[in-house]
């Protein structure tokens, strides 16, 4: 599904963030990124996404064997790539159905599909939105303004739901959720594992992983995944810090 | 006289037979027209339209709804400028709106454009709003060629009563259209005008509102989306003449290639209006490094209990909201559409609008070039 090998990245002025990243992750699997602050594990979700402002110096990313960096950011959603950001931005004025309407349209239109008419999606934005617990309210805001920190991760998740991404990367969406919440969003996730979908579910608390069971778990520090594991890691790192995986 | 800016212009015109009214066009040719040196006409230069030979001719009226409006017998001259002075010397008929006392109209569409092509218009409009009653009118000014459309418009507005105004000023070619609007407003009446402008050579919209009467309230707000040579000068000109009025103005500018759009914006506060709430703020969107906006506040404030704010920016597209919506899978081109409309729309959003006058708005935007997003609301 998802193949990095030999990832060197960094800014645009030559700063180097992302030291050699190796990651391969198999249809149906869920690989979890743990490590400290700082570490890489955003710029490495946003590398694979597209964003402006970074600059691979060597290394590929394929997804289904296609070449991520060849494609525009909305080329790399259309062949399945999601990310959950960490910070969603606000977006005054383009109210939150519409965004979710012009998106899941963008995707079919690019699938073949016809796109849904405002009643065929209304039906399926309301199903899905209610499995969130996200209200109508919500849905007729602007995009993420004035969202509180867990209304933006819930409705990352909804984003999620309904563009149904080969592979979602999810960049601490469980920061901010309070526990019922967390519960919420886990289910979500949940549901749609499937064994043709997989995850990289970056977070820094193992509790998610309880309702999100991983199948690897990767220790990034300093740029460098310094130690991959079944999801004990994730325990060992929870009882004993990140000191010990310290990159040499 | 050839110092006179316009003199031959002014000559050309009356060779024509068009002039009507002799007093008024002595004075504006012993005057001549503004130019760059006049302080509100500083970024606006008249000398491309008045190089022009146009054919004076009548303005085409269309209305949706038959019998709203008759031609306007009393052409008055108004307290405007040199522009106000060529409309009453040629004596251009406009449009008669009257809205009896008490009464709840349906908004009301009308299409304004030239008999003639290339053609001169002038246009003298009277709207009248009687006490307690409610309208909405919504009018397109447009024409595909290079004519030069030039009005004025003056309200009344009676006790109680609210004139909501909403003015598309189009141009599908290279046109100049000078519009200026002078507002009198009762007491606890109401006037919100909403000034949209696309296209055009040389769009200059002025609306000037007389606050007498407390209780009152005028929003003079616009959208101005312009590309290529296109050029807006929106004046606004609030008059706080009675206690407890309020005023609110919110400009929204999009700008692309080598457009330029300007907004002077003029709050006047009388000494002895006391309990005054004026409100202003112009945000400007710069799609191109040759595009030009600029903001001119003009706060002048002879009382002291008064709340007056103002403010400008100017900024380029959110880069993270543009890669957010790509990330979400919307192509480039659409999601900056959605981020312009958001943008140009934003501030009016809380308005509530007829569907048919938002449908219209919506089709509007969307026939500037390059942007072909589609926005509306949702129902849930
Ligand atoms: N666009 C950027 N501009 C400047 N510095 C950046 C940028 N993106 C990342 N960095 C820097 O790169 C390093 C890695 O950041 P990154 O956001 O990937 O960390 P992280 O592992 O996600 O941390 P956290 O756990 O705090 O979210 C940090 O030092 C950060 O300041
Ligand atoms: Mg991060």
């Amino acid at each position: 599904m998802l193949e990095i090998k030999g990832l060197h990245a960094g800014l645009e002025d030559g700063t180097e963030i992302l030291k050699g990243i190796n990651l391969s992750i198999g249809a149906g699997e869920v690989h979890a990124i743990m490590g400290p602050n700082g570490s890489g594990k955003s710029t490495t979700a946003n590398i694979l996404s597209g964003k402006p402002g970074y600059d691979v110096r060597s290394g590929s990313a394929t997804l289904d064997g296609a070449d991520l960096f060849e494609m525009e950011p909305e080329e790399r959603a259309h062949a399945g790539l999601f990310q959950a950001f960490q910070y969603p931005v606000e977006i005054p004025g383009v109210q939150a159905s519409t965004f979710l309407q012009t998106a899941v349209n963008a995707k079919r239109k690019v699938a073949g599909l016809a796109e849904l008419d405002a009643l065929a999606f209304v039906r399926e934005l309301r199903a899905q939105a209610k499995k969130l617990g996200i209200g109508n309210d919500m849905l007729k805001r602007a995009v993420n303004v004035g969202f509180s920190g867990g209304e933006k991760k819930r409705f990352e998740t909804l984003q999620m739901a309904l563009l149904e991404p080969k592979l979602a990367v999810m960049d601490e969406t469980d920061s901010g959720l309070d526990v019922d919440a967390l519960r919420v969003v886990a289910d979500g996730v949940n549901a749609l594992r499937s064994p043709e979908r997989s995850f990289l579910v970056i977070t820094h608390y193992q509790r998610l992983l309880d309702y999100i069971v991983p199948d690897y778990v990767h220790i990034l520090s300093d740029g460098k995944i310094v130690k991959s594991g079944d999801k004990s890691l994730a325990l060992e790192v929870e009882r004993t810090g990140y000191a010990e995986f310290e990159a040499a | 006289m050839t110092d006179v800016f316009g003199a031959e212009f002014l000559d050309r015109l009356h060779s024509t037979g068009a002039v009507k009214n002799p007093a008024p066009f002595e004075t504006l040719r012993t005057n001549g027209f503004p130019n760059r040196r006049v302080e509100a006409w500083r970024y606006t230069d008249l000398a491309g339209q008045l190089a022009q030979t146009l054919t004076p001719a009548g303005l085409r009226i269309n209305q949706e709804q038959s019998g709203l409006f008759g031609p306007n017998p009393a052409v008055e001259s108004v307290e405007g400028d040199a522009l106000s002075l060529l409309n009453a010397a040629v004596g251009g008929e406009g449009f008669l709106f009257e809205v009896p006392e008490g009464a709840r109209l349906k908004p009301v569409f009308a299409r304004f454009g030239p008999m003639d092509s290339n053609a001169l218009v002038n246009a003298t409009n009277r709207i009248t709003v009687g006490a307690g009653a409610e309208a909405v009118l919504v009018e397109r000014w447009g024409q595909t060629d290079e004519s030069w459309m030039n009005s004025d418009t003056t309200i009344d507005i009676a006790e109680g009563g609210h004139l909501r105004r909403i003015i598309l000023v189009e141009d599908g070619g290279a046109g100049t259209q000078t519009h200026r609007t002078f507002t009198t407003l009762g007491e606890n009446s109401r006037y919100d005008a909403l000034v949209v402008t696309l296209g055009g050579a040389l769009h200059r919209i002025e609306q000037h509102a007389d606050l007498t009467r407390p209780g009152c309230h005028a929003g003079l707000s616009a959208i101005v989306l312009k590309r290529a040579q296109e050029h807006s000068d929106f004046v606004t000109n609030v008059r706080h003449l009675a206690e407890d009025t309020t005023s609110d103005q919110q400009v929204r500018t999009v700008v692309d290639d080598q457009a330029t759009a300007i907004f002077q914006g003029g709050i006047k506060v009388a000494k002895d209006s006391q309990r005054i709430e004026g409100d202003q703020l112009s945000r400007a969107l710069m799609l191109s490094d040759r595009a030009q906006a600029f903001t001119k506040p003009e706060l002048e404030i002879f009382a002291d209990d008064v709340k007056c704010s103002h403010g400008a920016t100017v900024g380029d597209l959110d880069e993270d909201a543009l890669f957010y919506m790509r990330a979400r899978g919307v192509d480039e081109a659409a999601a900056r559409a959605l981020l312009i409309l958001a943008f140009a729309r934003e501030p009016f959003e809380a308005i509530e609008l007829p569907e048919a006058i938002e449908t219209m708005l919506d089709s509007k935007v969307q026939e500037w070039p390059g942007v072909s997003g589609r926005f509306e609301e949702m129902d849930l």
